[in-house]
């Protein structure tokens, strides 16, 4: 009896702990329902990493698959690109006009790249404006200035030369829109926020669905965005492990152009030895990947003017013909450069990995739609054939 | 004679040999005070202390390290421009704790020690040629640690100066992060869980008002804070966000 009794008197002591206990379970146990539940759901999610040297396109492409995708750019979200745009002209116009400087005093046919008298207040004005912290907002004033000055042979003569000045390349068109973009009620359009250049530093991520409406077969994708300069780049293995896919960007318009935080290398030169080390990680032993060779807009323009034996990797190239076939030609050697790359930096054993080249020109809408349904595509067939249905 | 022109020779030589050396020595001597100061003027400060934080500290620049509660603080003015925010050692915190979950940071950390390189008084110039190298080896030189995303133009300008104790030191750079820091981070802050807990932590006062023209709409779910596991089912379903918990 007294045993009993302390028993129960045990045991009714005990009792409220064992609610909370049992409380306390369920929250376990919910905890991992919930754990598992994630981690289930991750297993279907899509790891992308979008990689490539600085100012390759990655943003763009990243920002296409928002309007793509997902519910696009709002007001609220078109509308802070205002001041990016703007800071994109003032930029621009104070790398010309520091440039043309710079040109003249060093150049031999140096008296081309003078500004004229008349402007030279302008351009200092504008160029003090563009070292300021906070510019201000594009009026119709400073408009005229920035067109009068932009129109001056000597800034054209240097525009000529961009190549070798760090010239974005939104500032042909950003120059040709001034009107609109300084308007009041300025609201910038699909096509402004995808030209508008913001060198991305740290890393971005989106999820989205390439199908869209009807969810049925609709694998879910992770994309990461990336800064491309070489400080971004120790950044980037945080993000190695369990990836399905890497596009690579690489911009095949700039093999003349010098990298922005390394004046003394090669763009190309850096794209080729950055695709070198990523195809060379363990990590990606089975990650496939997609190879967008971009800017081709540019490119397409620039090969009928700059030979592209300019550049050391394509010193062997042999120019073919003129016009539409001469880009062609050019175009597929540089494909064929890429490939050749893929082969030697694979060890014999992964190269059946998924490797795809594609054309592409990140600001064009339908040409990324169509690239991604193929990526999809491509993608979703490598599932299948692990899955062993295939 | 002959031996009278020797000696006349002689001296004029040895002479301008001595003026030479003497103003070679000079020469040495002030642009080594400059780049490096001299090892056992520094040596004195540094045997006191063993450890620090930041170089800041350090140096022992007012107002580094830990924060400290000052009623100066409290109100922030949130129109201000990014610049002037940062001045804020709150703010800055904040801001900074976001960037790093960015993996962006290291535009905030050169900031706050450049900051605090301003500090030092002008006419202190070894501790400000110390900080000055400090920052250099840790932001500026290539392949740094915290290396900072800067045009090569002025990464040259800085590794090449003749006077690291110069007050315009690092203008340009920091011109560029302050660009960089805008374009990049200042939007998704403004809808990070950081920058509720700054609110929270700092309640507002009657006349600053939160910044127009942004919303504090489902991005707000998608900053994944190391110390919350849960935010992850709610990351699934926000349409954008910054990666955060690397």
């Amino acid at each position: 009896m007294p045993i009993q009794f302390s028993m129960g008197s045990f045991c009714s002591r005990q009792k409220p702990y064992n609610e909370a206990d049992t409380e306390e379970n369920e929250q376990d146990a919910e905890i991992e329902r919930r754990i598992a539940r994630e981690t289930k759901a991750e297993q279907h999610i899509h790891k992308l990493l979008l990689l490539g040297a600085g100012e390759s396109g990655k943003s763009t492409i990243f920002k296409q698959i928002k309007l793509l995708f997902q519910t696009g750019f709002d007001e609220a979200e078109l509308r802070s690109y205002t001041s990016v745009i703007h800071a994109n002209v003032y930029q621009t116009i104070k790398i010309l006009y520091d440039g043309a400087k710079e040109l003249a005093q060093n150049e031999s046919d140096s008296s081309k790249y003078v500004v004229s008298l008349d402007n030279k207040d302008l351009g200092e004005k504008l160029s003090e404006i563009g070292s300021r912290l906070d510019y201000p907002y594009l009026t119709k004033e400073i408009t005229n200035e920035i067109k009068t000055l932009w129109n001056d042979a000597a800034i054209q003569e240097t525009y000529a030369r961009g190549n070798i000045l760090q010239v974005p390349d939104c500032a042909q068109y950003f120059m040709e829109n001034l009107e609109r973009l300084s308007e009041a009620d300025y609201v910038p359009t699909k096509e402004d926020v995808l030209y508008a250049r913001v060198r991305t530093t740290g890393v971005v991520e989106i999820q989205f669905s390439p199908v869209g409406e009807s969810r049925k077969s609709g694998e879910v994708y992770r994309l990461y965005d990336v800064g491309g300069q070489r400080n971004e780049r120790r950044k980037w293995i945080h993000l190695f492990e369990g990836v399905t896919a890497v596009i690579f960007c690489a911009a095949i318009s700039e093999y003349d152009q010098m990298l922005f935080e390394d004046e003394t290398k090669n763009r190309m030169m850096e794209t080729k030895e950055l695709f070198d080390w990523v195809l060379k990680q363990s990590c990606f032993e089975n990650t496939s990947f997609m190879l967008f060779l971009n800017k081709f807009d540019i490119f397409e323009k620039k090969v009928q003017k700059v030979p592209l034996n300019i550049c050391e990797w394509f010193r062997d190239y042999q120019p073919m013909a003129s016009g539409k076939q001469e880009v062609e030609h050019a175009y597929e050697f540089v494909k064929k450069k890429f490939e050749e790359l893929y082969f030697q930096s694979t060890k014999p054993e992964r190269v059946d990995r998924v490797f795809k080249i594609y054309r592409t020109t990140a600001l064009d809408q339908k040409l990324v739609k169509k690239t991604f349904k193929l990526v999809d595509e491509t993608l979703r067939r490598r599932n299948l054939i692990e899955a062993g249905l295939l | 004679m002959k031996s009278m022109k020797d000696i006349l020779w002689v001296q004029v030589v040895s002479r301008f040999l001595l003026l030479v050396t003497a103003s070679v020595l000079v020469l040495v001597f002030f642009s080594m005070s400059v780049s490096q100061p001299l090892l056992s003027q520094i040596s004195l400060r540094k045997r006191e202390s063993t450890e620090f934080v930041t170089m800041g500290q350090a140096l022992g620049i007012p107002g580094c390290g830990l924060l400290v509660q000052t009623a100066s603080v409290a109100g922030v003015d949130l129109h201000q421009p990014l610049d002037k925010l940062l001045q804020d050692k709150r703010f800055r915190q904040s801001f900074m704790d976001f960037a790093d979950s960015c993996l962006a940071g290291e535009s905030v950390h050169f900031f706050e020690e450049v900051h605090e390189l301003g500090k030092i008084p002008l006419d202190d110039p070894v501790r400000r040629i110390y900080m000055a190298r400090h920052i250099i080896e840790n932001y500026i030189v290539t392949g740094a640690e915290m290396e900072i995303n800067i045009s090569h133009r002025t990464r040259q300008e800085i590794l090449g100066t003749l006077d690291l104790a110069h007050p315009d030191l690092f203008n340009h750079a920091v011109n560029e992060m302050m660009q960089l820091m805008k374009m990049n981070l200042l939007k998704d802050y403004w809808s990070s869980m950081n920058f509720v807990k700054f609110k929270e932590e700092n309640p507002r006062q009657p006349d600053s008002s939160e910044p127009a023209g942004w919303d504090l709409s489902p991005r707000l779910s998608c900053v994944r804070c190391t110390d919350n596991p849960f935010n992850h089912e709610q990351l699934h379903k926000c349409p954008s966000g910054r990666k955060c918990d690397v």
